[in-house]
């Protein structure tokens, strides 16, 4: 069912078994899986049912380095940034987990078989097809590229609907008898007992000035990989450095995905072998899929290179004009590439094709790309969210490499040639990019706690009843796979683990 | 082979050009060089000009010059420009597999079709 938190009386007291803060994708699929489990769940929301502005506004924050929207990166209603997400699914990759000599920070304590009996699962949730991200799988609806010399891969997402958690699960929550999901409830500290080794209660207040305990005897932290952060920071009364971050690593490591439109673009003498699933959305038994290209594991660890994931735009003709001033095309010297390709009669109507390339390419873990807390509050008295990051030159270096890595691919395959669009010298800072707005790794996993904040089970090192969900627990930014259906693939291994009493 | 005088003249007026020693191993008889081997060498030579003019560092054509001579040195004595193509085709195939690439425009070339591409120009200027 659904409490008002404003409707509350101001003073009370609420009690649960779990009590989970946020009800975003984590937190609502947590909350959905624990249905019938003997356990009564409060499910904490900030937000209501709709977007409120002043509700939004608790988002705003400073930043420093990389110029970041925080207020509008994410969202602060029931369903969480679920509401505004673009529905890209791909699960984590096998060596995203593994510790990488070229990545410092790398290596997470789970593995991919860790998470594959809950995918398949994440991916009913996500109203995605089969749970097949195998080459096989691709070659049902085209022929990938394959591209020579075992340095680029074609893969392929899928598309959720997008499946608008807050909506398409709102009567599950609403209809059971086990959960209350609180709205308007926003959370403003969680409260350590004296010896910081568990939980004792949340504070939690309204916009409208009520304000309520809520006590369980397991809490779940899932607030966004920003929020999740600045809580615990925030909640210093009895650990004076912020809750969990003894070991000072709460807040760092902060990754997001850059995400280039145009970083490309290349010209082919062969558009039948660009099978159509690369440039548009095609249907997969049941699925929506899309092509993609990505370096193998075996080449960046041969090269040390991060990951890139190269799309595609659909194709255009080029129409051969021989002759004609490199100026006066779309593209510097496109006429004359052309010709290196193959031979074509003079005004030549489909001489070739033209097709650009986005990308979104990995971060490196990076412990001084971090949130702290800002000197000013919000509109709860809580202090505001303080994001000072990074983009290193070794993760632009990576970039540029994987982009020459790509064009001499195509050289090889002999029928495309490739130009960079992207200057050379870019620079994080000046560079036309945007965001994909996945924020991770500031509460990162490690099995040691002086190298990440949550265990391989996501319980926060050192605290015996919290756990944390979302992306803010990954330790690397797998290249640039979007987080939605992992983080639904972990919520569901929690409740699994909570529901067979080993959590 | 013998070489003709025709094939002299012609090697000799290129290699001037770029300041070079080596003579065509090849028999022009397009009245070209190696760069016989390009679909439109009126193209690969505006793709020359931008190379001479922003590759960084500058494109060099007495050393564009030299590397395709030493690739040329290896076909067999005699080879026809017919034949030419296929071979530049798997040389520029080899630059691409080990990374030897040339930027210009932000295009990417590999090496060997970047000096034809320069010789093509050198070519053109000679001519002109």
């Amino acid at each position: 069912m659904f409490v008002d938190a404003r409707q509350l009386d101001d003073g009370g007291t609420m009690a649960a078994d779990v009590a989970i803060i946020g009800a975003g994708a984590f937190g609502i699929t947590l909350a959905r899986a624990l249905r019938g489990s003997g356990r009564q769940v409060v499910l904490i929301e900030s937000g209501g049912l709709e977007f409120e502005d002043d509700t939004q506004a608790l988002y705003e924050g400073v930043t420093q380095g990389i110029d970041y929207n925080l207020d509008t990166a994410r969202l602060r209603y029931f369903g969480g940034s679920t509401n505004h997400w673009g529905g890209w699914c791909r699960p984590i990759e096998a060596h995203d987990f593994e510790q990488k000599d070229w990545v410092p920070h790398s290596g997470w304590p789970v593995r991919r078989e860790d998470l594959d009996p809950y995918y398949p699962r994440a991916h009913e949730l996500c109203e995605l097809g089969a749970f097949d991200y195998s080459p096989e799988n691709l070659t049902r609806i085209g022929a990938p590229l394959g591209l020579p010399g075992g340095r680029i891969a074609d893969g392929f997402f899928q598309y959720s609907p997008p499946t608008r958690f807050g909506e398409r699960y709102r009567d599950d929550i609403a209809d059971a008898q086990d959960i209350r999901c609180l709205l308007h409830a926003n959370v403003t500290e969680i409260v350590a007992a004296h010896d910081t080794g568990s939980i004792e209660r949340l504070d939690v207040a309204t916009l409208t000035g009520k304000h309520i305990t809520v006590t369980a005897k397991t809490y779940v932290l899932s607030a966004g990989g920003i929020e999740n952060a600045r809580l615990l920071l925030a909640s210093r009364s009895v650990a004076t450095a912020g809750l969990a971050n003894q070991n000072d690593l709460v807040g760092r490591y902060f990754m997001e995905h850059p995400i280039f439109g145009p970083i490309a673009s290349w010209i082919c003498d062969a558009p039948e072998l660009i099978a159509p699933f690369y440039g548009t959305y095609t249907a997969l038994d049941g699925a929506v899929a899309r092509g993609c290209l990505f370096m193998t594991p075996e080449h960046m660890a041969r090269e040390g290179r991060l990951n890139t994931i190269f799309t595609f735009t659909p194709s255009d003709e080029i129409r051969y004009l021989p002759g004609r001033p490199a100026e006066d095309g779309p593209i510097p010297l496109e006429t004359e590439m052309l010709t290196l390709l193959r031979d074509v009669e003079p005004g030549a109507e489909h001489a070739g094709v033209r097709v650009y390339m986005g990308c979104g390419t990995e971060q490196a873990p990076n412990p001084d790309s971090r949130i702290t807390l800002a000197d000013t509050v919000d509109a709860l008295g809580m202090p505001r969210t303080h994001l000072s990051w990074q983009l290193t030159e070794g993760d632009r270096e990576s970039l540029m490499a994987n982009i020459a890595t790509l064009a001499a691919a195509m050289g090889a395959w002999g029928h495309a040639r490739l130009r960079r669009i992207v200057p050379a010298d870019f620079t994080w800072n000046d560079v036309e990019m945007f965001w994909a707005h996945h924020h991770m790794g500031t509460t990162r996993m490690a099995s040691d706690p002086k190298q990440g904040v949550v265990d391989a089970n996501l319980k926060v090192h050192g605290i015996a009843n919290l756990y944390i969900g979302g992306s803010s627990v990954w330790t690397t930014g797998c290249g640039a796979t979007n987080p939605t259906l992992s983080i639904v693939a972990f919520a569901l291994r929690l409740a699994d683990r909570m529901r067979a009493g080993e959590a | 082979m013998a070489w003709s005088r025709r094939d002299i003249l012609i090697g000799a007026g290129l290699s001037a050009a770029l300041g070079g020693a080596v003579l065509w191993r090849l028999t022009p008889d397009e009245g070209r060089g190696p760069t016989v081997a390009l679909v439109d060498r009126a193209a690969a030579a505006r793709i020359g000009e931008r190379l001479m003019a922003t590759a960084v560092p500058p494109a060099d054509g007495n050393a564009a010059k030299a590397r395709i001579d030493a690739l040329i040195a290896t076909l067999p004595e005699g080879t026809r420009p017919a034949e030419l193509r296929p071979a530049v085709a798997d040389w520029v195939t080899a630059d691409f597999e080990d990374g030897r690439m040339v930027q210009v425009d932000g295009w990417y070339l590999a090496r060997t079709e970047a000096d034809l591409a320069i010789l093509a120009a050198v070519e053109a200027r000679v001519a002109a």
